[in-house]
Order: structure tokens, then C-alpha cells, then sequence
């Protein structure tokens, strides 16, 4: 019996100071990760900060495409093109209205 | 006793608690705020987020305004002036720098007129000089604007001149791959009061809230070299660019009327003039044309009178276009019928005013289709008769005259419709032929139109979809009411196309286009009487059999002939024309 309750203060004392140990190695993990993901956050910001300049980039030469295409397709540009390459204006066209059915099921 | 060593170095210690105590006083609580500020500026950055103002665009999609890149040219001067030269005067100096911009600047604005004449280029590459001279005299101040919303092709000849103190700020500016194409009806983007940008006039103008959106502000921190610390969230709000209209508009039939309507005032010795083109079944503008024009990039050249849109802001007496609401109304109120005879033997005497037709001819015994066709005067007052003046008012109003008919443009007109006390025997006989009533053009058009769409009048509109970054709106056409009924509609249509095709015009006009119209020639009232000036209109809509379109031209005061059937009714054919093999409608041979 007093070997055994020996054995159990042994122990008793033993789960505090594992536990303590346990607590503070991941205070410490986390302490650690903390440095680390900010470190790695902060860094970060130069890469949004890059990122966001070259949306804006992509976004105005966009813009620039966009504003080409419009003024190569604008009725002028189309007519003035159309006159360089000899189309002329006919008058007699013939509208055809798609005739009935002769039969149908 | 203490050693006065030791006195001493309490009393410095003293002395050196005090000053810190007093430091940290005036750092903490007497310039608290100017250090708070200090420390914000060093550890956030606020940036601050302008949004893109909306685009507009044509029924198919294509680009009518969008947005481009700009610059604000500026000077800083005491930098600018390292470069004067020794014994050089300040007034030299700036002469010198003026004449190596302005060429280039001149260039800019002179490429926004169409056939620019040398007299032209002289007159604003001396007002550029002047002004960008006199910036630079100025000897008070750091920064100087030299020349807003310059394009980016501009900047980039002006940065190869390598002029020291000189910078570029980037600012955007609206962008018309159709140039001047629709200006009246787009408006235009100035600025305001207090410097911001805001549009004026038709869409620009109506829809400026939606299209210009709204700016942001982002609070972020930084970190020394001022780059965002990813911690914390970035506070404050995003921008929103404006919303993108999508019109009604059709380009190609925009641009053929626009081109003739130019042609047609120039040959026509025209003051001005308007034309609307209007989908029958809906009341969209497809087309809205009005002539003297603009450039909306570059307004300063123009007369304030060219930026209104004529079709809605100008009102006139209509004249015998009128005669069609005339007809319609008492062939719907059931005064008068197909087998009504008009006496029409000559002039009628109404309060001792004499009412005669534009040739004095008559025709006694006219059917309704021989009033339309020989646009009879005292025929139409036969008619307005017989209905009286409460059932012909009434009708008036119904089809939409005398007050707004809320189409999204800026600048609309109601017209003029005396109330009903103002009305008496003579208000309606000449009512009838369209005198004493004034008119807007998109009036007459619209109420034409209803005459062709089965007796249907619907509200005007020219914006169809509003697309925002967070919500789409869609509208569709809206009825204001039935004036008349689809039979009188039908019946109409027919005395119409009678009308064109038995009237003044049958010889100038080309045949088989099955258009139901009417011609207007209104003397321009002046002062208590009428004058020689007219303004020549010609209302219509087609095919009769199925109307898809119904058009206004308007020539004001157009002096080659006073009379619409032989200037604005022809012209209308000549769109006519071009508009049947565009939409793949057939013509009768």
C-alpha cells in the first residue's frame, strides 16, 4: 500500500509539469507560427501591392483594346473603308420573304 | 548635511525630470494632434479610389462614349525656371516655353473641328499661347495647370520635348469612337462647380447620376517603405465605377439619318433642323438627329444654341402635319366618316378672321382622303367643327400634347396647349391646321406613331438596360394610354398612305415605299403675326400594312423652298431609301 501511494503522488506530480511542458511547447509552436505568418504577411504586401498595380495595368491596356476595336468599327471607319476598297451603293435589291411550305405534315 | 556636490546633482536631476515632464507635456497633450497626425501618416496610407464613368452604348452593343486615358499638364515653376537663361526676362522666358506647347496643344484641339480653317488654328494657338504664357509669369505660386484632359498621344509629344518642370497627372476623359456621331443626344462631361466632372445635356446630362458612380476611399497600414501590412483589414470603401446604358438606339440608322439631315439643311438653306426615328410598336428612339451640331469632346467651340437637342427642346406650330391628329380624333369621336363630304367651298369667316387654303384653291365636295391629299385648310376646320372644342381638346391632350412625355433625355419641352378656357371658335379652326398649338418634334412623332400602333400610345425611351457593378435594370416599352381605336388606326393608316401617295410630293417622292404621312408648312409666328419663315415638316410611318417605323423630319426655316413638300418630304424618302434595304423591307415595284 505505501509503495503504491508512492507510485500515485509520483505520478500526481508528474501530470502538472507534463501538462505545463505541453502548454508551453505550444505557446511556443504558436508563438513561433505567429512570427512566421506575419513575417510572411507582411512580406506579403509588397506582392499585393505589385499584384494590384498590374490589375490596374491589365485593366487600362484593356480599356486600350477595347477603345481600338470601337474606333475601327466605327460606322465612319467602316464607310471610309468600304469606299478605299470600291464597294459602291446599289439600288436594286431584291428583298426575298422566305416563301410557305408547298406541304407539311 | 549633504555635501553640495551632491545638492548640485539633485538639483540637475531635478531640473532634468522637470524639462522631461514639460517635454512630454508639449509632445502629449499640447501637440497631441499634430503628432497624432504625424504618426497616422507615417503608419496608413489612404488611397483615394476614383471611379470610371459609365459607358454608353448603341442598341447592339457597340461603344457610343466610353472612357480613355487623359492628362493634366502642369508646370512647377520655380523648377521650370532653373532653365531660364541668364539675363533672360521672366516674360521672355515664358514666351519661349508657350511657343514650344503650343503647337502641340493646337494640334489636339484643332483635330475636334471638321475642316479646320487656317483662321481657326491661329485663333486658338493664339489663345493657347496667351494663356499657357501667362501661367508661367505667374511668380506666386509652386504648380501651375497648362492644358487639361490632354490624350495620351498628345502627353507622349509633349514628354519628347524634355521640358524640365514640366509634369503629367493622369485623369481620364470620354472617349467617341463614333465621334461626333449622336453628340445631341449623348451630351457631354464638363465640370462642375467645384471642379468635378458632371455631364450636361441628354444622356450625359439625365442619367449623370448613374453613369458617374461613386469614388472610394481605402485606409490601409504600411510598413516603412510604405507597402500594405496584409494584419490588419483595409478600412474605408471601394469605389464603384458608374453604371453602362445600353440605348435604343440603332447606329447604322443614326448615322444614314444623321448624314442626310446635314446634307438636307446645307441643300436646303436650312437654319436648322431635326428628325426623330421611333420603333412603332414601343416608341424607342432608334434615331434622334439634330442639326447644328457638336463635338462633345471639345465644347468650347461651340455655340451653347448647338448643344440642345432640337427634336425634344424646340418647340413650333406643327401645321397641316397636325391635320392627321385632326382627322383621327373626329374619325374616332364618330363626328365625321368615310362618306363625309366637306362643303370646302371657299374661305371660311370664323370671329372676322378669314381661313383660306395655302393656294386658295378649293375643292367643294371633298371625301377625308381629298382634305389630306390637297392638305385642305377649311376641310381640317370642318372637321374640328363637327367635334367641338371640349372632344378635340380632349383628344389633343390624349395623344400627348402640352406637357412632358418623360423620355430620359435632359432638356424636354411640353409645348403649348391653351387650357380650355383660352379656347374658342378661332383656336379651333386653326388648331385644326395646326396654328395657335405648339409642338415639340418628338411630340408629333410620338402621336403619329400611336396613330399607327393600332391607336396605342406609349412613352418614349431610349434606355433599355442599365448594367451597374452590383445590379441590371431593364426597361421595357410602357403604354400611357389608348387614344384611339385599333379600327381608326386602320382606317388612318390608309388615308395616310393616300395621303403621300395622292398628295403635293406624288412627283418628287420615289413610289412603292407604302409610307402614310403628312406634310407641314408653318409659317414662324412673330410677334402677334406671322412671318415668311416657315418650318417644313414631314411626320411619318411605314410599311402601312405592318408599321414597324414612324419618323419626323424637321427643316427650320429652310430657304431654297418654304414648303415641307418640297424640302423635308423628299428628304424624308432619301432616308427612307437607305432605311428599307438595311432592315430588308421590301419595296412595291
Amino acid at each position: 500500500m505505501p509503495a503504491q501511494t508512492k507510485e500515485s503522488k509520483q505520478n500526481k506530480s508528474k501530470t502538472p509539469k507534463s501538462i505545463f511542458a505541453l502548454v508551453l511547447i505550444v505557446f511556443a509552436g504558436m508563438l513561433f507560427a505567429r512570427v512566421i505568418l506575419f513575417n510572411l504577411l507582411a512580406t506579403s504586401g509588397q506582392r499585393l501591392a505589385a499584384a494590384n498595380q498590374q490589375i490596374e495595368t491589365l485593366k487600362e491596356e484593356n480599356q486600350k483594346i477595347e477603345n481600338a476595336i470601337s474606333n475601327r468599327t466605327s460606322m465612319k471607319k467602316i464607310e471610309g473603308f468600304a469606299k478605299k476598297r470600291g464597294f459602291v451603293k446599289v439600288d436594286n435589291i431584291e428583298v426575298l420573304t422566305p416563301s410557305t411550305p408547298i406541304a407539311s405534315r | 548635511m549633504k555635501q553640495p556636490r551632491f545638492l548640485i546633482l539633485q538639483a540637475l536631476l531635478l531640473l532634468f525630470a522637470a524639462a522631461t515632464v514639460g517635454r512630454l507635456f508639449y509632445w502629449q497633450v499640447l501637440q497631441h494632434e499634430d503628432f497624432s497626425v504625424a504618426a497616422k501618416d507615417q503608419t496608413e496610407n489612404t488611397v483615394y479610389l476614383s471611379a470610371k464613368r459609365g459607358k454608353i452604348l448603341s442598341s447592339d452593343g457597340s461603344t457610343l462614349v466610353s472612357n480613355q486615358n487623359a492628362y493634366l499638364i502642369y508646370a512647377i515653376l520655380p523648377e521650370i525656371k532653373k532653365s531660364k537663361k541668364p539675363g533672360q526676362s521672366l516674360e521672355e522666358f515664358a514666351k519661349e516655353i508657350a511657343e514650344k506647347i503650343t503647337p502641340i496643344l493646337t494640334q489636339a484641339k484643332v483635330s475636334f473641328i471638321e475642316n479646320p480653317k487656317e483662321k481657326d488654328r491661329e485663333k486658338i494657338g493664339n489663345e493657347i499661347e496667351s494663356y499657357v504664357s501667362s501661367q508661367l509669369e505667374i511668380e506666386n505660386l509652386i504648380w501651375v495647370p497648362l492644358a487639361k484632359k490632354v490624350s495620351e498621344g498628345t502627353k507622349n509629344k509633349l514628354q519628347s520635348l524634355n521640358i524640365q518642370g514640366i509634369g503629367f497627372q493622369e485623369d481620364t476623359m470620354r472617349f467617341y469612337p463614333e465621334d461626333s456621331l449622336a453628340a445631341n443626344l449623348v451630351g457631354f462631361v464638363a465640370k462642375d462647380e467645384i471642379g468635378n466632372d458632371k455631364g450636361y445635356f441628354g444622356l450625359e446630362g439625365f442619367y449623370d447620376d448613374k453613369l458617374r458612380g461613386r469614388s472610394g476611399q481605402l485606409i490601409q497600414e504600411v510598413d516603412a517603405l510604405g507597402r500594405p501590412i496584409l494584419i490588419s483589414s483595409p478600412l474605408g470603401r471601394s469605389a464603384l465605377d458608374g453604371a453602362t446604358l445600353l440605348t435604343t438606339i440603332d447606329r447604322t440608322a443614326q448615322y444614314i439619318i444623321e448624314n442626310k439631315l446635314r446634307e438636307g439643311v446645307k441643300r436646303y438653306g436650312a437654319k436648322s433642323g431635326a428628325a426623330i426615328l421611333l420603333d412603332v410598336k414601343t416608341s424607342g428612339v432608334l434615331a434622334t438627329v439634330s442639326f447644328p451640331s457638336f463635338h462633345p469632346s471639345y465644347t468650347a467651340f461651340f455655340d451653347a444654341d448647338n448643344f440642345r437637342n432640337l427634336g425634344i427642346s424646340e418647340v413650333y406650330e406643327p401645321g397641316s402635319t397636325f391635320k392627321s391628329i385632326t382627322m383621327a380624333s373626329a374619325l374616332d369621336a364618330g363626328s365625321i366618316d368615310t362618306t363625309t363630304k366637306c362643303p370646302c367651298k371657299g374661305p371660311i369667316r370664323v370671329s372676322g378672321y378669314e381661313i383660306q387654303t395655302v393656294d386658295n384653291k378649293y375643292h367643294p365636295n371633298s371625301s377625308i382622303t381629298q382634305i389630306l391629299q390637297h392638305s385642305d385648310n377649311t376641310g381640317a376646320a370642318f372637321a374640328a367643327r363637327k367635334m367641338g372644342i371640349d372632344t378635340f381638346l380632349s383628344y389633343i391632350r390624349n395623344f400627348g400634347f402640352g406637357q412632358d412625355l418623360g423620355i430620359d433625355l435632359q432638356g424636354e419641352e411640353s409645348g403649348i396647349v391653351k387650357e380650355r378656357k383660352d379656347w374658342g371658335e378661332v383656336e379651333l379652326v386653326t388648331g385644326a391646321f395646326g396654328q395657335g398649338i405648339s409642338v415639340t418634334a418628338l411630340q408629333m412623332v410620338n402621336a403619329v406613331a400611336a396613330i399607327a400602333n393600332d391607336g396605342v400610345l406609349m412613352r418614349p425611351f431610349l434606355v433599355k438596360k442599365i448594367t451597374g457593378l452590383k445590379s441590371e435594370v431593364e426597361f421595357t416599352s410602357k403604354k400611357i394610354r389608348q387614344v384611339i381605336k385599333p379600327e381608326t388606326s386602320s382606317l388612318m393608316r390608309e388615308l395616310l398612305l393616300s395621303a403621300v401617295e395622292g398628295g403635293e410630293a406624288k412627283k418628287l417622292i420615289p413610289h412603292g415605299y407604302r409610307i402614310g404621312g403628312k406634310t407641314g408648312t408653318a409659317q414662324v409666328p412673330l410677334a402677334g403675326h406671322y412671318s415668311t419663315k416657315t418650318v417644313a415638316s414631314f411626320v411619318g410611318f411605314g410599311p402601312t400594312e405592318a408599321p414597324k417605323f414612324a419618323m419626323i423630319v424637321v427643316l427650320f426655316e429652310p430657304s431654297a423652298s418654304i414648303y415641307a413638300a418640297e424640302t423635308s418630304e423628299p428628304l424624308f424618302f432619301e432616308i427612307v431609301k437607305d432605311l428599307y434595304p438595311y432592315w430588308g423591307i421590301k419595296v412595291s415595284r
